[in-house]
């Protein structure tokens, strides 16, 4: 059974610690990129509520972590709302059975109900088909190719998911 | 204050009016609860998120192992050309969007010679001596060795470091994903304070000890020395400001015998054994260091072959651009250089022309903001808008000819008008020099700027006549056959010339990085089509005014506009044979469209209008050609429909549309046939140019045949009536029919649809 949850986070009382460290380490395995506690910190701080958990609910507790959406919502250059799914990973043995889907499913369910949200960013790397074909199956569309983007230098494309006008309209003229 | 604060820096600190906290700060830090955040309001976590974090073998370059390696130990033969050649293989990996620290600077003896550089530097008169290259100092062994193999490795490093160096410091701003040039605070730019004739001597004198010897290693070490000093020849060439120095390329011709001949050494150098140590990652530790552990780079020597040739292959292309006669020639020549793919690297089917090749022309061609560092280019802008709109117009001298008009306000509007155009042209130039990403940025951004420009233009010439009686019309027959006299207005012609241009640029350029699916093909060939249809109106406008004013000029001036009349002959040409491959390649798209093939997002959370009103975003504020709806394209797409409403059936009258759409693709490639012959032969270059340019002609045949071939394959398998039932049920369960592009051979713009049956 697959259970789902968004972060929660609680100013005034420490993070749960665990889950934390679980988020990171599936992160770190599952991604090519690497980044520090802080760019965690700042994700999960700023929107606990867009860093989505899938829990397999017939683990234990502190290995019960099989994948997580970590994203953000801000204004972008005082015009426009944007949501930016930052980062999504799976265990490898949880794969192929729709979580990711979900996962996004529900940031973007977030994301315009909570945030409202003009328009969803992300990038991802060019040869990654698999994460491609996902996103755009939500109607994500590539809008540029970003050269030698990523570390590994792979290149990257930035796809957009339009949810409002405001999206499609020049940020001069907004 | 760092790690690596030395002692001079703590001195000039003044440290009596600094306050030490250590012990406040660790006693307040008792009282943080493991994993509570902790900051100022004022600051905001992002800017944490570069921070490196300590004990993270992905962030923490503390933890790369230390390995020694005794830089002063004796080096064999075999080993020296194995250093040469990892070097030479880094510096071409660098070259390939690679960083210093995990190529030429992980390499011990690199660092060495580099820190002590960068040590002595703080001590002016020890600076001034080690410019003598005689007191260079490095490495005590590399330095005071006369054994053969430090003299060579000495003179071989000094000369890859300066060419390092004098890369670095072409005066031409490059994004970091282009070119690395992170040194970790060692000076490499000292390297290029040393007088170019000691360098040159120190690689000779080795040169001339590996001449008079025959063993095997001295002979391969001597090829790699033949490259170097061809690299080397770029140095005086980069200052030059005569434009023959540029058509001497015997010397980069020279390098290509050399890479060949030393890829033959592929077995035994491969033999080497590597030596332990040598290259490693410690430099990322020992050394100033902002970024994360990263592992060595260094391509295979057989990689470094490729790369070598593509190096020198760019830097010939690069010398011929140079090599222009005039403004509209270095438009075609710059069209060449920026359509150059290397897809024979490996996963460089993206890449453009090298960055050094791309480097030395933008510094050569733009050099202090002047055309080869002597036109200015507001007289090479006049020659373009000569060779488009312009011929001879009078607008092109209302700047200077006082008998025209002596009036200021007129005079100060064509000049601000004119350099508005004028950093357009530069970035316009600019964009060809560029990664395929960035070119087609450049486009995206030129679109507004020369809409802008396009309104004042227009202001500025509709006014001329009235207000300053400046009058510069031409006669044209209109389509009822009446004779109508129109105004010229040159300057807004070229400038809507140059957004159409762009505009399609942006839209093919998408084709070729990729940037459409499948199901949004339809729609960009149709947008594209519009597109080229309204340049090829819009050239067969400046054809009639070059037509008119050639029928009407005398002397010289019959010249110029025969001139331009022939570059607009060849413009409409090639837009011609563009428009007629993307209308055949909409009829394939509509085809796979009625088919019901192109699948749509799956959870689409958007709309159709929104998605579209997103990908035209960049054409949605430009006046003219305003952009169409998305109801235009439905229209367009009810209108093909439409002729085979008469059938019973769904599937009878699919069937029909693609057979009509069919039809019209077959008829549409034997045009481009004789079109695309036709621009072979009027093509303006010559020489490799025009050998080059017939090359992507060819390839837009490839293009062409391969739609023709997809056309007749699938008419056959629209007979199959089973086949087109099935491909029209509303949620088909099977995943039989997949539509995919295919880019191999074809034109970049043209990619071919592959149907998966």
């Amino acid at each position: 059974m697959i259970s789902y949850k968004h972060l929660e986070f609680h100013p005034e009382k420490p993070t749960d610690n665990n889950e934390i460290n679980q988020i990171i380490e599936l992160v770190k395995v599952n991604l090519s990129e690497p980044y520090c506690i802080y760019t965690y910190r700042y994700f999960l701080n700023q929107c606990p509520q867009l860093c989505y958990i899938a829990y397999d609910d017939e683990k234990p507790k502190g290995q019960n972590i099989i994948a997580v959406s970590i994203s953000k919502a801000e204004t972008h250059q005082g015009v426009r709302v944007r949501g930016y799914l930052g980062m999504i990973a799976v265990d490898p043995a949880y794969r192929g059975k729709g979580i990711a889907k979900t996962l996004i499913d529900k940031s973007i369910d977030v994301m315009i109900d909570s945030y409202h949200c003009d328009e969803i960013v992300l990038e991802t790397e060019v040869d990654n088909p698999q994460a491609l074909n996902l996103y755009e199956s939500f109607g994500f569309i590539r809008t540029r190719r970003l050269f030698r983007y990523y570390l590994n230098k792979n290149d990257a494309y930035r796809l957009v998911l339009p949810l409002t006008e405001k999206s499609t309209i020049r940020t001069y003229f907004l | 204050m760092s790690r690596h604060t030395n002692p001079a820096e703590l001195n000039n600190l003044e440290l009596d009016s600094w306050v030490d906290i250590t012990q406040q700060f660790f006693e307040t830090a008792k009282n943080v609860k493991h994993g509570n955040i902790v900051k100022l309001e004022s600051l905001d976590l992002m800017e944490g998120t570069d921070a490196k974090e300590i004990l993270n073998p992905a962030l923490d370059t503390g933890l790369i192992e230390d390995e020694s390696y005794d830089c002063d130990r004796d080096l064999t033969l075999d080993e020296t050309v194995r250093v040469v050649a990892n070097i030479t293989s880094c510096l071409v990996t660098w070259l390939d969007s690679s960083s210093l620290p995990v190529t030429l600077f992980s390499c011990r003896y690199i660092e060495e010679i580099l820190t002590r550089f960068s040590a002595l530097l703080s001590s002016s008169t020890i600076v001034e001596k080690i410019f003598q290259v005689s007191n260079l100092q490095y490495s005590n062994k590399l330095d005071q060795s006369d054994s053969f193999t430090y003299r060579i490795l000495r003179a071989y490093l000094i000369g890859v470091l300066n060419f390092t160096a004098f890369v670095l410091n072409i005066p031409v701003l490059k994004d970091e994903e282009d070119l690395n040039r992170v040194s970790m605070d060692l000076n490499i730019d000292l390297l290029l304070q040393f007088p170019q004739k000691d360098v040159a001597d120190l690689v000779n004198s080795a040169y001339s000890l590996l001449e008079k010897r025959d063993d095997k290693n001295s002979k391969v070490l001597q090829l790699y020395f033949d490259i170097l000093k061809r690299l080397q020849m770029l140095y005086p060439l980069s200052a030059s400001v005569n434009q023959g120095d540029f058509q001497d390329t015997l010397f980069l011709h020279e390098a290509t015998g050399f890479i060949d001949k030393l890829s033959e050494e592929n077995d035994y150098i491969d033999s080497i054994p590597q030596i332990p140590h040598l290259f490693t990652r410690g430099i990322q530790k020992r050394k100033n260091n902002i970024f994360p552990p990263r592992p060595i780079k260094m391509h295979s020597f057989t990689i470094c072959i490729s790369y070598l040739h593509y190096l020198f292959d760019d830097l010939k292309l690069a010398m011929d651009v140079l090599c222009f006669q005039d403004a509209a020639d270095l438009r075609n020549r710059l069209y060449i250089f920026g359509s150059k793919r290397n897809e024979k690297l490996p996963d460089q089917e993206h890449t453009s022309t090298h960055i050094v090749a791309a480097l030395f022309l933008e510094s050569i061609l733009l050099r202090d903001g002047l055309i080869l560092g002597a036109i200015p280019v507001s007289e090479f802008l006049k020659q373009d808008l000569s060779s488009l709109t312009a011929g001879e117009s009078v607008v092109l001298s209302l700047l200077e000819d006082d008998k025209l008009t002596n009036d200021r306000a007129i005079k100060a509007r064509a000049s601000s008008l004119l350099q508005e155009m004028e950093k357009t042209y530069i970035s316009w130039i600019q964009s060809f020099l560029q990664n395929p990403s960035k070119q087609r940025d450049f486009f995206l951004d030129s679109v507004v700027v020369w809409d802008t420009i396009q309104v004042t233009a227009d202001d500025l010439e509709t006014s001329l006549p009235d207000d300053y009686g400046l009058e510069d019309t031409f006669k044209s027959i209109q389509p009822d056959g009446s004779l109508s006299e129109l105004p010229v207005m040159p300057l807004s012609s070229y400038v809507y010339y140059m957004k159409l241009d762009s505009m399609v640029q942006v839209v093919f350029r998408g084709i070729e990085l990729e940037i459409y699916k499948p199901w949004e093909m339809y729609q960009m060939y149709w947008y594209g089509l519009y597109l080229l249809s309204t340049l090829e109106s819009h050239i067969a406008r400046m054809k009639d005014v070059a037509k008119y004013k050639l029928s009407k000029a005398e002397g010289e001036s019959k010249d110029i506009w025969k001139k331009t009349l022939d570059h607009i002959n060849f413009l409409i040409q090639e837009t011609i044979v563009f428009k007629t491959l993307a209308q055949a390649q909409q009829y394939t798209w509509t085809i796979l469209d009625n088919l019901k093939l192109l699948k749509l997002p799956k959870y689409n959370r958007t709309t159709p209008q929104l998605l579209y009103q997103l990908r035209m975003k960049p054409f949605s504020s430009v006046g003219i050609p305003q952009l169409p709806s998305i109801q235009h394209f439905q229209n367009f797409a009810d209108e093909i429909a439409e002729g085979s409403l008469r059938f019973r059936t769904e599937r009878e009258r699919v069937q029909d549309i693609c057979f009509r759409c069919s039809s019209a693709v077959r008829q549409l490639t034997t045009e481009v046939k004789t079109a695309a012959s036709q621009l072979k032969k009027i093509h303006p270059s010559r020489g490799r140019f025009k050998a080059d340019y017939e090359r992507g002609v060819d390839q837009i045949l490839r293009s062409s045949i391969g739609v023709a071939v997809f056309s007749t394959k699938v008419n056959k398998k629209i007979k199959d009536a089973e086949f087109v039932t099935q491909c029209l049920k509303e949620n088909p369960s099977n995943q039989a029919y997949d539509v995919s592009l295919s880019r191999a051979q074809y034109h970049r713009f043209f990619r071919l649809r592959r149907l998966n049956i």
